[in-house]
């Protein structure tokens, strides 16, 4: 009934074995060549710095380049849960804003534009924008949000080979987490610009769990102020989602986590006015400048709350549930579940 | 691609070519024809009546029209960690709603601790067993989830932001 999904499949086992190939960067052979002259401990030294200087920068080019380009693509997600496919254009404009609309190309409308870290999504079927604020941070291509030195502190940072994404040459980069607090990363940056063309996330067992890629990028600077914006922006009788606008104010809001895994930092703190909750729900984000946990504290009423963890189906994310006086804690993220379990064992109140 | 199917058939496929090949199947009739073709001389040189032959078609036919609409499997081999119950379960509920005789021969392959790829496969993408209401612990995680993916999960999202309108 679908054939091109079938196609994906195809290319997509193809695709899992590419990952062995790529670890033969040319720098093994430069290497043994310089040991073959015999002038190793002079050259050595500057040809590692060199190295890390060279993945720094890449890191420092994917960072940048989907923070300040214009840029116009179609890019395809997929985890275990499916594929869906969306356009993202994104644009810095004289003032020095930061725009972005990303378009849900699969199944219901659906657009949603940023401001800086404002984020508004409209929904046709609804007739509702909804006005949000950005948290977490995991948006394709602009992955690598943390400085290129405090990833280096818990990743083994190494350059893959050269591969052709979408139409453009792009450098693989092969973050290996250095403890069992994050999954191993494989990031594809185009040789020109640096924008991220695809990215990999693998669990322990080196399974991939999900992909981001470009099928389609333009990155020639043809994106005008009018492409950022969305098109249900003019259109009548939409209502705003009253119950969700005032709510996103960053906040000191008591919780803390006291004793986080290496290498994150909190990145978000605000408190959330949801319906159906007992109370205000505190939410902060933590991440290591690649991946991102959420912690979400609420009043439990006086219900008695469950422990559980688990990791959602096959998918990257972990969550975990836990009891707390009279508060319920949430955790959930992209890394592994003991990494979420440390973090929710160490929410505390501020004193 | 007859020689793929051919070497399917008597189990000399690697995991990842037979997996390839079934997929494959799932969306095209004429190699599934083929399959057949190759099943009816098989079962009719091994001397096997026409009922049988028909029946074991028909069961093919059903695992392939599923096999063309399931969603891309990631992880294959994330059901090897999933604890035993667990896959008896959904072995057992596939069974209630799909194809019987293959998911019972999964269910002793596995406890003889046997791997079999292309059926592990079909296992994998096997319907949840009839879904209970959702809890109202697991919608507070669903709506975390959401806002945790903010937009890179639209889905889950819209289904959350439905739910706390009907709430209302």
């Amino acid at each position: 009934m679908q054939p091109p999904k079938v196609l994906v499949v195809t290319r997509h086992s193809a695709n899992l074995k590419l990952p062995d190939r790529m670890r033969s960067p040319p720098c093994v052979a430069i290497g043994l060549l310089v040991a073959g002259l015999g002038v190793v401990t002079a050259l050595t030294a500057p040809l590692a710095s060199a190295q890390t200087k060279n993945v720094s920068e890449w890191l420092e080019r994917m960072s940048k380049s989907a923070r300040e380009l214009p840029y116009t693509g179609v890019f395809v997600h997929q985890t275990s849960e499916g594929t869906t496919t969306s356009r993202v254009t994104h644009l810095v404009d004289k003032q020095g804003n930061e725009h972005e609309k990303l378009e849900m190309l699969d199944g219901p409308l659906l657009e949603v534009v940023r401001r800086n870290e404002e984020m508004f999504r409209y929904h046709p079927d609804q007739k509702t924008v909804r006005h949000d604020r950005r948290a977490t941070g995991r948006f394709f291509p602009s992955l690598v949000t943390g400085s290129p030195a405090a990833i280096a502190e818990n990743y083994r940072i190494k350059l893959g080979s050269v591969e052709r994404v979408a139409g453009h040459d792009c450098q693989w980069v092969v973050l290996e987490p250095k403890d069992t607090m994050r999954y191993l990363q494989k990031l594809c940056a185009e040789l020109g610009t640096g924008l991220l063309m695809r990215a990999r996330l693998y669990n322990e067992r080196n399974q991939m769990l999900e992909q981001f890629t470009f099928t389609q990028v333009d990155v020639t600077g043809a994106v005008k102020t009018q492409d950022v914006r969305s098109r249900f922006e003019k259109s009548p009788g939409w209502q705003r989602d009253v119950a969700e606008r005032d709510v996103m104010k960053p906040v000191n809001s008591g919780w803390q986590v006291g004793n986080l895994p290496a290498g994150f930092r909190k990145v978000m703190e605000m408190v959330r006015n949801l319906s159906g909750r007992k109370g205000p729900v505190t939410h902060l984000v933590y991440s290591d400048g690649l991946l991102h946990v959420s912690v979400f504290v609420e009043p439990s009423g006086g219900v008695a709350v469950a422990s559980s963890s688990r990791v959602i189906d096959d998918s990257a994310m972990s969550v975990v549930v836990r009891p707390m006086s009279d508060f319920q804690v949430t955790v959930m993220g992209e890394v592994p579940l003991g990494a979420v379990q440390t973090i929710a064992d160490n929410v505390t109140r501020r004193r | 691609m007859n020689e793929k199917l051919s070497a399917l058939m008597d189990g000399e496929l690697e995991r990842e070519d037979a997996q390839q090949v079934i997929r494959g199947m799932g969306s095209d009739a004429a190699r599934r024809a083929c399959w057949d073709e190759y099943h009816l001389i098989g079962d009719t040189l091994r001397g096997e009546s026409s009922g049988e032959v028909q029946r074991r078609q028909k069961a093919a036919e059903a695992i392939f029209a599923r096999l063309s609409v399931e969603p891309t499997v990631l992880v294959p081999a994330a059901m090897k960690a999933a604890p035993v119950e667990k896959r008896t379960r959904m072995a057992l509920a596939m069974a209630a709603s799909m194809v019987t005789v293959s998911a019972i021969a999964v269910v002793a392959f596995k406890q003889q601790g046997g791997i079999v790829a292309p059926v592990q496969l079909v296992q994998q993408v096997a319907p949840k067993p009839v879904s209970q209401p959702a809890t109202p612990a697991e919608v507070r995680v669903n709506d975390y989830l959401a806002i945790h993916r903010q937009f890179a999960n639209p889905e889950a999202f819209q289904s959350a932001s439905a739910r706390r309108d009907s709430a209302r």
